[in-house]
């Protein structure tokens, strides 16, 4: 008797948790608002709240203040390009939101890629838009060495990094001295892997703080009227069709707006839909760099990452869900910046006209039209619009002696 | 608790007085916080037996955490009731309105008397989805054999 009296105070006590204030409690405003949404939408916003910490046991100097320094003059850095003019920030500018708002990347040449913003990227998952990355320091050693992007290459880091006196004075607080006993080869590699770890220390604090909606959402967990106050009335409006009869929060949900996971949402295209996830998981399988390789500070942590992902032909077409926080600053959008404005975006969830025939073999059709009219269109909008968060803290800005 | 010893070993054996055994027993080992394979001595609650499609096992199963999270990694534990076999036990999810499954490849790892724990699991959206368990054993035909298959699904609103 005493269990089931337990579970059953146990089950009382998360119902309550789950919707927040006490209804007896809570002033007119919040009545107001509980009943505007049903539970299920309720419940779907106050899921928003509490953004985690970002954490990666592959990289034990993601939390070091002396990695974060180091990453932050090697992020702005450009000679770890081939032709000495490009750095991490010249596609994810901070006064870009991360972004370069371009539709497509431009490195030493155009890629097919619309370069994603660095807010909250530490929380992702999955990197890169066909999620071929585990850890934020696996990817952030691809750009520099790809072709096309900074043409970098692992040794001429390496020198750069032990050899330029500013760079080796932060690279010997963070890391001690570089390994002697180990090939020039085998010592490039692994100051390469630790460029990328303390890449990822300064990435990883690129988080967003708090925003309208978040405020919004803290009143509706405190009622707290000024709280309750900071989403203007179209927005509730938008937030109430985002997290219910729109359905955007069956892909965008939690903290980061985003379930971190893959979806074809049937996006103009010629053709046979590209490999994207089906291929990431591949290349994740096999990246030397990856959570389990022995570049990792955490080889179980990385096992267990990777353990269970599954290779389909389903995943043909599917790129990541990109988390919403600051969208509205970070146009274009898609995989592929095929739209430039959030209208172009909401335009093609509501008619889906610009989406390709399906083919035979995957003739469910999993998104339908939301035919939102102008006022709905213009209330989902706003309420994307109220997850902008204020500007990047002047630590994550470039050190005054940066040319970037 | 200690697996339930019927399972798997015992040809139809299946019915209420069983089933309520086997729940006693998993509250008598919460109770006694008496540490064992599985998860049911958190006390989660367990699905009742269902059969499956041929009718010759039952299966039930407990998730851990419980309710299950949406997009956060869980653990189920199964047990199955029915004919002796050597039956290997395939799990997945399946979301019928979408029409995709999950994103990952669940690991099934046999625990002895018929229990089954399942690793891996992750339903990363909100909505209906479907546990499917499917079974598979060799049938022994004198000097050949035969692959037999069942499956259960149960439905389960995320």
């Amino acid at each position: 008797m005493r269990i089931v009296a337990s579970l059953t105070v146990l089950a009382v006590a998360g119902g309550l948790a789950s919707f927040g204030l006490r209804s007896e409690s809570a002033g007119p405003q919040w009545q107001a608002l509980r009943a505007q949404f049903s539970d299920q939408e309720w419940a779907r916003l106050l899921r928003t709240a509490d953004l985690p910490a970002p954490s990666d046991p592959t990289n034990k100097v993601f939390h070091d203040d002396a990695a974060f320094r180091l990453g932050r003059a090697l992020f702005y850095e450009k000679r770890l390009s081939g032709n000495g003019e490009l750095s991490c920030a010249s596609c994810h500018d901070p006064a870009r939101d991360w972004t370069d708002g371009k539709a497509l990347a431009v490195g030493l040449e155009q890629v097919d890629k619309h370069t994603p913003s660095l807010w909250n990227s530490a929380l992702n998952r999955w990197q890169f838009w066909d999620g071929r990355a585990d850890s934020l320091w696996s990817q952030a050693l691809q750009p520099i060495e790809h072709p096309k992007e900074m043409g970098g290459n692992r040794e001429e880091v390496a020198e750069l990094v032990l050899t330029d006196p500013d760079l080796r004075a932060l690279y010997l607080e963070a890391f001690g001295p570089a390994p002697q006993e180990l090939s020039a080869t085998l010592t490039a590699e692994r100051v390469f892997v630790q460029v990328g770890k303390a890449l990822a220390a300064f990435e990883g604090r690129i988080l967003t703080a708090a925003t309208p909606f978040d405020q919004f959402v803290s009143g509706l967990q405190t009622g707290d009227p000024e709280d309750l106050a900071a989403l203007d009335p179209l927005a509730i409006v938008g937030a109430k069709l985002f997290f219910g009869e729109a359905g955007c929060h069956l892909c965008h949900h939690g903290p980061l707006l985003s379930d971190m996971e893959f979806h074809d949402v049937e996006l103009p295209r010629e053709g046979a839909p590209e490999p994207a996830r089906h291929a990431g998981v591949g290349r994740l399988l096999t990246d030397p760099f990856n959570g389990r390789g022995q570049h990792s500070d955490d080889v179980e942590a990385g096992r267990e990452r990777l353990a269970y992902l599954n290779r389909t032909p389903h995943q043909r077409g599917e790129w990541k869900t990109p988390g919403l926080r600051n969208v509205a600053r970070t146009a274009p959008y898609m995989h592929n910046g095929v739209y430039a404005s959030l209208d172009e975006v909401l335009e093609h969830y509501s008619t889906l006209s610009d989406a390709p025939a399906r083919s035979h073999t995957d003739a469910k059709r999993v998104l339908e039209a939301g035919q939102f009219d102008g006022s709905q269109l213009q209330a989902l909008k706003a309420f994307l619009q109220s997850l902008s968060s204020p500007p990047p803290p002047s630590e994550l800005l470039p050190p005054l002696d940066s040319d970037s | 608790m200690e697996p339930p010893k019927n399972i798997s070993r015992t040809r139809r054996k299946r019915g209420i007085p069983c089933r309520l055994l086997l729940v006693l027993g998993a509250l008598v080992a919460s109770c006694s916080g008496e540490r064992q394979p599985g998860i049911y001595q958190d006390g989660q609650p367990v699905r009742p037996f269902t059969s499956t499609e041929s009718n010759l096992y039952q299966v039930r199963w407990a998730s851990q955490p419980h309710p299950i999270p949406i997009n956060e990694p869980f653990e189920i534990v199964l047990d199955v009731l029915g004919p002796e076999a050597d039956l290997t036990l395939e799990v997945d999810g399946w979301m019928p309105s979408h029409g995709h499954g999950m994103v990952r490849t669940p690991r099934v790892t046999p625990l002895g008397n018929g229990r089954y724990q399942v690793q891996g699991m992750l339903f990363h959206m909100e909505g209906a989805w479907e546990l499917r368990v499917a079974l598979a054993w060799r049938e022994n035909l004198g000097d050949s054999f035969v692959i037999r298959r069942d499956n259960v699904v149960f439905e389960v609103q995320i």
